[in-house]
């Protein structure tokens, strides 16, 4: 898991795109404008599954006509804990893909593929977690690149969109309960 | 190159055969020539040009005297010539340029006798040298005469050797100095060969047979396009450049305008203009910290401030399936795995795939070791902790971030504003409006043409990049073909040894201009009184470093003296001489009346400073300002002259007529 090059197809890869700098060793690096939110592919991996599954929306992968993108093994393993830990909340809370708690509890904590049945079951929940992925990509690009016209506008709406967030799930409140259930 | 001597016959008002001898001394490097005006002091300068370079300077071109031409009868032949003895490179060299004059006709006017001389008179020139033994001298072809001078001291560069006093405020203002730099500083050597091999490189290059390949007959041909369109680009290149510089000028020329204005009010306009633009500058560049420093923050852990409601919602199921991981003490999923091998559970029941007994031994199976739940679980809170630390702070550092930009963004406005009100003071006073006008307008378009010079510039970079691609696609062909491949070799070898050259030539140019600016400042500090700091630019002028400002004639002329001596010192301390190049030359000065535009504290200074920069110093003066300048330059003088007007029978003195005295005192 999260041990290759991965390839995301879709209308979703080229938003992916608009929300992420280039990459310094881009020839023409100078010539784009490269204010975005995210500094790389790999910063977006991270956090838009979860803003995906906050906002209920899961994009199943497009087709390669529609924009690709890829993301290479060597950013991955830069993140590659920090991808695991989303996957595992991923996959213990998403209701949507299985109802049985028990059964996501499993999915969850069973990591290892070393049979072909694992396998199997692995690249199911990576599909999940891509799905998930692609949503939270298409709620930043409304939100972002749909809105915003300057760099002015993209800053106004990063503090706004954190601001909201805060408020709207109770930050405090919820940082309170998380420290309580790790303290236990 | 150091003159040992120079010889006159019948030249000018020198009459008959006059010699001077300078000194060769290494210390008492210095030669005066001293005499009051109109005894011939310039004509030794002119006497140097033309025998070496063939320039006759005088109004009336006939150079015999003219004592002797009044005394020539129809068909008499008279000559005069100068010959210049000199040392170069180890070797004395003897050159001798007469002029024959034949009489063609004798007429008497009134008092006055008329003699016309043949409109061209034959002309000789001869170069010998002498051979290390010390007295086999050896003739240098006639045709080849020219081009050895050249190489001892090339024609372009001998304004920088031989001048007058009125010529010398503007050496340093020429527009393009580089050519004399460089060939003083023999890169010009470096250079030729420089070009020479790309020349070479390119004509291998055409010489690569590319028939029969239709990806290498395509580059050939896009070859040749791109570099008709560099060279198109090139031309307008410089066009930009001219353009740019015209309005920089422009700019700067509006700006010390308005600075001079009279108006107290304006200036501090001006001053305080000044000011907030600078301040506006760091603002600016602060708000491009501020913006970056926001992204930084909103891509700090993101994943753990938006994935707070998701990280609580698993820890809840986590917390609730605490109690149903309770299992079988000491029990490990080998033991399940090993009842259902043998398909009949402990209690008899059997353990079909599928059924519910089944089933409910899985479940059992899954809390067990290796993977037993409650080690992961805790496994997972462990972690979790880790990637939370921080993620309490992470909304008030994007606020925080966001505060500061815009502050920032608050102090550019403010600042923004300041400046119009300055600028609207500097425009109550009528005739600064006016100039502040143009100055703004020169402003936009040195911008303009800034832009318009940078895309050229880009367009020629994107150029240089197909052309290169096309060569490589000849060559990479040339290379693999059997046909090409001596000529595949030679390139290679030629765009090796290229590589070397640009190379060294880079390296040391890079020295001869920080060595030049520094050389220049350091002489022009010693010389001038006032404050001034000086730049060299891309084409060596020199420059102040601060405002432009009106300069006299006599700091032209200060400015000019630094920037020889700078020159000179340059070429003498063979700067650019390593194990492999010998590029250092010695270098004479002749002047002519070379302070006459300059005040006594200047004098005195240039004075301490020349004997020391240059190897050789020759120098004819009024007897004036020989008064200021001997006080520093008394030791340095290895031989001095009086150059007096010969008297006739009542002691006055006749202007055809001079002689050369050594005076005794440094002989």
């Amino acid at each position: 898991m999260f041990d290759s090059n991965m390839n995301f197809y879709g209308v979703q890869a080229n938003y992916l795109k608009d929300l992420c700098e280039l990459r310094k060793n881009v020839p023409d690096y100078d010539q784009h404008v490269n204010f975005k939110i995210f500094h790389s592919y790999v910063d977006a991996y991270v956090v838009c599954p979860l803003i995906g599954y906050q906002y209920g929306k899961r994009i199943p992968m497009g087709s390669s006509t529609d924009g690709d993108v890829g993301i290479l093994l060597e950013q991955i393993s830069k993140k590659r804990s920090e991808l695991r830990f989303v996957y595992q909340i991923l996959m213990l809370i998403d209701e949507d893909s299985e109802p049985d708690e028990e059964k996501r509890i499993y999915r969850a904590f069973k990591l290892s593929e070393s049979s072909d049945e694992d396998k199997e079951r692995i690249a199911e929940n990576m599909k999940i977690f891509n799905e998930y992925f692609f949503g939270g990509i298409e709620v930043l690009h409304e939100q972002f690149v749909d809105e915003c016209t300057d760099d002015d506008s993209y800053l106004r709406r990063m503090y706004e969109y954190v601001k909201r967030f805060n408020e709207e799930q109770d930050g405090e409140a919820l940082k309170a309960s998380i420290d309580s259930f790790l303290n236990k | 190159m150091i003159i040992q001597s120079i010889e006159m016959n019948n030249f000018r008002q020198y009459v008959g055969k006059q010699k001077i001898e300078f000194s060769t001394d290494k210390e008492k490097n210095v030669t005066v020539l001293i005499g009051v005006n109109t005894s011939g002091k310039t004509t030794i300068i002119r006497a140097f040009e033309w025998c070496l370079y063939g320039k006759n300077g005088f109004e009336d071109p006939v150079l015999l005297n003219s004592d002797v031409r009044s005394n020539m009868h129809v068909g008499d032949t008279q000559t005069t010539y100068v010959a210049v003895t000199f040392i170069h490179d180890d070797m004395q060299y003897i050159l001798k340029r007469s002029f024959t004059y034949v009489c063609s006709d004798r007429r008497t006017e009134g008092n006055d006798v008329v003699v016309t001389l043949n409109k061209k008179p034959d002309e000789n020139l001869t170069l010998e040298y002498l051979l290390q033994d010390g007295q086999t001298k050896t003739n240098v072809e006639r045709n080849n005469i020219e081009e050895s001078i050249d190489r001892v001291l090339p024609t372009d560069l001998s304004d920088y050797f031989f001048f007058g006093g009125e010529r010398i405020s503007g050496i340093a203002n020429r527009a393009d100095l580089s050519k004399a730099v460089r060939g003083l500083m023999r890169l010009d050597v470096l250079e030729h060969s420089r070009d020479h091999l790309q020349a070479v490189a390119k004509k291998f290059n055409g010489m690569i047979d590319t028939s029969g390949n239709a990806a290498a007959q395509k580059a050939r041909d896009s070859l040749e396009t791109y570099r008709k369109k560099k060279a198109v680009l090139q031309e307008n290149l410089k066009n930009a450049e001219k353009e740019r510089d015209y309005w920089h000028d422009k700019e700067k020329e509006y700006s010390a305008e308005l600075s001079k204005s009279n108006v107290e009010q304006v200036k501090a306009a001006k001053r305080e203009r000044d000011r907030i633009e600078s301040s506006l500058k760091r603002e600016q560049e602060r708000l491009e910290a501020c913006k970056k420093a926001m992204v930084d923050a909103f891509n700090m852990r993101p994943y753990a401030f938006f994935g707070m409601p998701a990280i609580k919602k698993s820890l809840e199921i986590l917390e609730a399936v605490k109690d149903s991981t309770e299992s079988v003490p000491a029990m490990e999923q080998e033991s399940i795995d090993y009842l259902i091998h043998r398909g009949i559970c402990i209690c008899g029941t059997r353990l079909d795939v599928g059924t519910k007994p089944y089933e409910l031994v899985m479940a059992e199976r899954r809390k067990l070791p290796p993977e037993q739940i409650g080690t992961v679980v805790n496994n997972y809170k462990n972690k979790a902790e880790g990637y939370l630390a921080g993620s309490e702070l992470y909304c008030d550092t994007v606020g925080e971030k966001y505060k500061e930009y815009r502050e920032t963004l608050r102090r550019i406005g403010q600042l923004e504003d300041d400046l119009k009100k300055q600028s609207e003071m500097i425009i109550d006073d009528t005739d600064a409006k006016a100039i502040e006008d143009k100055r703004r307008e020169a402003a936009t378009k040195y911008k303009e043409a800034m832009d318009d010079y940078n895309q050229i510039n880009a367009d020629i970079g994107s150029c240089d990049a197909n052309i290169k691609n096309c060569e490589n696609a000849i060559e990479k062909y040339a290379k693999s073909s059997s046909k090409n491949s001596k000529v595949a070799r030679y390139i290679a070898y030629a765009e090796k040894v290229l590589e070397w050259l640009i190379e060294t030539y880079q390296s040391k140019e890079v020295i001869v201009r920080e060595q030049l600016q520094k050389r220049v400042n350091d002489n022009f500090a010693r010389m001038y009184h006032g404050e001034r700091s000086i730049l060299i630019d891309e084409k060596y002028r020199v420059k102040y470093a601060d405002v432009t400002t009106e300069e006299s004639d006599g700091l032209k002329a200060v400015k000019s003296f630094a920037f020889i001596a700078a020159l000179v010192s340059m070429a003498k301390d063979k700067i650019l001489d390593d194990s492999e190049m010998k590029l250092g030359q010695v270098y004479p000065l002749v002047m002519d009346a070379p302070f006459s535009n300059v005040d006594e504290i200047h004098i005195d200074n240039i004075c301490k400073i020349l004997p020391k920069t240059a190897n050789q110093v020759i120098m004819a003066v009024m007897q004036k300002d020989w008064e200021y300048a001997a006080k520093n330059l008394n030791q340095y003088v290895g031989i001095s002259y009086t150059i007096l007007k010969d008297r006739d029978g009542n002691g006055k003195e006749i202007d055809t007529s001079t002689h050369i005295r050594k005076e005794a005192s440094h002989v």
